[in-house]
């Protein structure tokens, strides 16, 4: 019998177990394989992306578990090890009250501590992996990393926890000092990248079974370092030798970390680092995300022991299937009417771009449309992972109060289109009721008028799409937006807008992705509302690949709720099938 | 250990528009004699309480002998406020060795900041906090800023440990959602002043703003009485300290600053933040309540 429980399990990935990471992890499809690379890597995205998963997948714990799942042996060329920088020590904020020099060793000496203590903790945790190791060494070992940073190293089994003792009680002992009642109070005995990390890195070499390991130092949340920590951690970015280590650094997209040096050089994308962008647009179900949302799906599936694709365990309700069946055959209908002497692709394209228009023009007359089938919930989650499981797992808990009330034991092995809709219905109003209770209760930095305003926008802009879904206009179903009159005299708007936007966007309310724009060669940022919106206003969630031009002035004057956006303002711009 | 009897070397305030203000500090000029008066203003708000600094000038004419000094504080440079803190109440400042403090409409991290400094010259301490008579019933304060750890008083953290966060509540949802938006807690201790007064039964946030995957346990406090909720608050935090980085944020009574405070002192390992805003209501409150007193009493003199 399959089991009962919730395979759909989401939220906070540092909580899961090596042996949960392995099973619910998807490595294809999302380019997280780069973090297997001696490359700097930057990971990008907003809360919910999957950026903490992809870490951790790469960390010895899970890799371990991986190869003994395999029946392989667990190799130690590729040490993937976990640095979490949303720890409230990193909050902490006593550099501010020092001069500058003083700040940037403070915060350098924190970092290398906190690294120095991950590296440790993780040989430490998996010392049998490394073999044993003859007490002379051990000593030996300790005696000189001792001596390479000018301390004594405390006496413990082995040489992994004495590093990891050492850290720690560094930690304390700096905090002691910082916390002095002197403003100016500093701790002398600062370490840093050259005189802690370097040495214990050339030391661990010397130890036979991690002599040719490379440290993968996974850094998760850096946008919580300070500005000082920041800054060191793109100059050891920065350091060329990539033999030892490499950074893998995930942090959100809006107001990403600056790239500044302590000298005050930049790194440099695709010469420093790489990125690697975990949100990723969504056009068909054959896209990457698609694809991975399958193969996601389809493997929770299998962990309760359903073996049905993920399309057969959320289907489709069969009226809204024949619906679009029909709609399809009047948009045939429309398109052989108008050319009657027209090529298949102009016939098929007509057909693509107005069948499902007319299915919720129809739908939209009597009653909201029924959001159904796995592909909706795809597109739903605008391809990001978090969204994609937050339905899902509410759907088969209501799926399973339901068999457990009518006395029912075994596990659902199929999620009623009406429960899907009901869900979905749900979702889709608390994402605007957290618009309407206010931006400004959840975003830092979001005043009380950001949050009105962004109300209003998004109003505004839900507005616009029923509008063109409901008249004629060339691309009915586009969802997704991008800022014309980017003009010189027009940058005070642009700029209050995006300021505006960047507050929806950390609410995962608004995305942005990139691509072609009109003009050719160049590319251009447009935003893509949460498509979780959509439901309660009837629209098409698989939207269209088009996006609607919007002016910047236009679009500021709408916020402030001075204008009405309406069809005529927006200027299509839509995509041909392989622009992006 | 003062006596209410005694007079006071300095008298710090900080001053607000609120009518309570200029009130409070005429009853407390009227009970308790001081050689100064230490007069703080927020250099944001300074055309704001202009008048109630006038008006408190004025009051000092009944009071001759009694020097006033008015300094400048800065939300926006927490470190220019706290440096100031420090030269003003400090070691080697002219503090003295008694003090009153009116908490009455300090921001919470002007109060640990102070008390931080006077426990560090040893002085012996009286706060008064003066209640208003009502809130207003619309919001109080808005647009919060990003949490912050107190200076000196953020503990000794621990970088493998998850993190528990104490909040005393109050009116403000906003802010508390935010500390655990931020701190991303894998405890919460929620504790909410109890009793009708101001419509708290209606008003005060209650633990509505934790997310249902959080563990959280719900105390109720009495801010206004007694030890401002310390005793009840002690049993959790020592809990809590075993095996979280504990972070104690108020944002419910003042008198509850009190308490953590002396929490943060006795549980060195926790750490105090707060939350400012960067909007207050211009009619935050209105009249002159009760007022509340107390001694503090220095567990130890603070590391130098």
């Amino acid at each position: 019998m399959a089991s009962k429980s919730n395979p759909f399990q989401f939220g906070a990935a540092n909580d899961f177990s090596p042996e949960k990471v392995l099973e619910y992890y998807v490595e294809d499809f999302n380019y997280s394989r780069f973090i297997n690379s001696r490359r700097n890597i930057f990971i990008l995205g907003e809360r919910g992306s999957g950026k903490t998963m992809a870490l951790l997948y790469h960390t010895l714990g899970t890799q371990r578990c991986k190869a003994k799942r395999d029946g392989e042996e667990c190799s130690l060329d590729q040490i993937g090890v976990y640095i979490p920088c949303n720890n409230p020590l990193i909050h902490r904020t006593e550099h501010e009250l020092l001069g500058r020099f003083k700040a940037e060793v403070l915060s350098e000496h924190i970092l290398a501590l906190l690294v120095a203590h991950r590296v440790a903790g993780v040989l430490d945790e998996h010392a049998d992996l490394v073999g044993h190791i003859s007490r002379e060494t051990l000593d030996d070992l300790g005696d000189d990393l001792g001596s390479a940073i000018g301390r004594d190293l405390p006496d413990e089994r082995s040489f992994f926890k004495q590093v990891l003792v050492f850290a720690r009680n560094e930690i304390l002992e700096t905090q002691r000092a910082i916390n002095k009642a002197d403003s100016g109070a500093f701790y002398g005995q600062a370490l840093s990248f050259s005189t802690l990390l370097m040495p214990f890195f050339e030391t661990l070499r010397r130890i036979d079974a991690l002599s040719q390991s490379h440290f993968l130092l996974m850094v998760d949340d850096a946008h919580d370092l300070n500005k000082h920590q920041i800054q060191v951690l793109n100059t050891w970015i920065a350091y060329r030798d990539h033999s030892l280590f490499s950074f893998k650094v995930a942090t959100v997209k809006v107001d990403r970390p600056p790239s500044i040096t302590t000298t005050g050089g930049s790194i440099l994308e695709g010469h420093d680092f790489t990125v690697v962008d975990m949100e990723k647009p969504i056009h068909n179900a054959q896209s990457d995300f698609g694809r991975l949302a399958n193969r996601i799906v389809k493997r929770r599936l299998e962990r309760i022991g359903c073996d049905k694709t993920p399309d057969q365990f959320f289907p489709l309700h069969e009226t809204v299937a024949s619906g679009l069946e029909e709609a399809r055959q009047e948009a045939r209908f429309d398109a052989l009417r108008k050319f009657p002497d027209g090529t298949d692709t102009q016939i098929n394209d007509y057909v693509y771009k107005y069948y499902r228009a007319i299915y919720f023009r129809r739908e939209n007359k009597a009653n909201l449309p029924v959001y159904s089938g796995f592909k909706t919930i795809t597109y739903l989650s605008t391809g990001v992972v978090r969204n994609l499981l937050e339905p899902c797992f509410s759907m088969y808990d209501k799926a399973m109060s339901i068999d457990t009330e009518n006395g029912g034991e075994a596990a659902p092995d199929v999620i009623s289109p009406t429960i899907q809709n009901e869900i979905i219905m749900q979702q889709s109003g608390k994402a605007w009721a957290l618009l309407r209770d206010g931006l400004d209760r959840v975003v830092v930095g979001c005043s009380d008028d950001d949050a009105t305003r962004l109300k209003r926008l998004f109003e505004q802009i839900a507005q616009l799409f029923r509008a063109r879904l409901l008249t004629s206009c060339s691309e009915p179903r586009a969802t997704s937006f991008s800022i014309s009159g980017r003009e010189r005299e027009r940058e005070q708007d642009v700029d209050e807008l995006e300021r505006l936007l960047k507050f929806a966007r950390k609410a995962t309310l608004l995305y942005v992705r990139e691509g072609p724009a009109k003009d050719h060669g160049s590319r251009e940022e447009y935003y893509v509302p949460n498509r979780m919106l959509w439901p309660v206003r009837g629209l098409d969630v698989q939207g269209q690949h088009a996006r609607v031009a919007l002016p910047a002035a236009r679009l500021l004057a709408a916020a402030r709720g001075e204008v009405k956006l309406d069809v005529k303002n927006g200027r299509d711009a839509q995509r041909g099938l392989f622009d992006d | 250990m003062i006596r209410e009897t005694d007079g006071f070397d300095t008298i710090a305030t900080l001053a607000s528009w609120e009518p309570r203000f200029v009130q409070g500090m005429k009853r407390i000029l009227d009970k308790y004699r001081a050689q100064k008066l230490l007069v703080y203003f927020v250099g944001e708000y300074r055309n704001r309480t202009e008048e109630n600094r006038e008006r408190l000038r004025s009051l000092l004419d009944e009071h001759p002998g009694m020097k006033l000094e008015e300094r400048e504080l800065s939300f926006e440079s927490p470190k220019k406020t706290w440096r100031t803190l420090e030269d003003d109440l400090g070691p080697g400042s002219d503090v003295g060795r008694r003090v009153l403090v009116d908490v009455t409409t300090m921001p919470r991290d002007v109060i640990w900041g102070a008390l931080f400094w006077l426990e560090t010259s040893s002085a012996e301490m009286r706060y008064v906090y003066n209640r208003p008579k009502r809130y207003t019933g619309d919001w109080l304060a808005r647009n919060p800023n990003r949490p912050r750890l107190v200076f000196k008083l953020a503990g000794t953290l621990e970088v493998d440990r998850p993190t528990a966060l104490v909040a005393v509540t109050g009116f403000d949802e906003n802010r508390c959602r935010q500390a655990v938006e931020y701190y991303e807690p894998a405890r919460v201790v929620v504790a909410a002043q109890r009793g009708g007064q101001y419509s708290n039964d209606a008003r005060n946030v209650g633990s509505g703003f934790v997310a249902g995957s959080i563990p959280s346990t719900d105390v109720q406090v009495d801010a206004f009485h007694g030890d401002h909720g310390y005793s009840a608050l002690r049993e959790h935090v020592e809990e809590l300290t075993r095996e979280h980085n504990v972070i104690l944020c108020s944002f419910g009574p003042k008198p509850s600053a009190i308490a953590l405070y002396r929490l943060q002192r006795e549980f060195p390992q926790t750490a105090l933040a707060y939350i400012g805003c960067r909007e207050y209501n211009m009619n935050y409150s209105d009249g002159l309540g009760d007022a509340i007193e107390g001694a503090v009493e220095w567990r130890k003199s603070v590391e130098r």
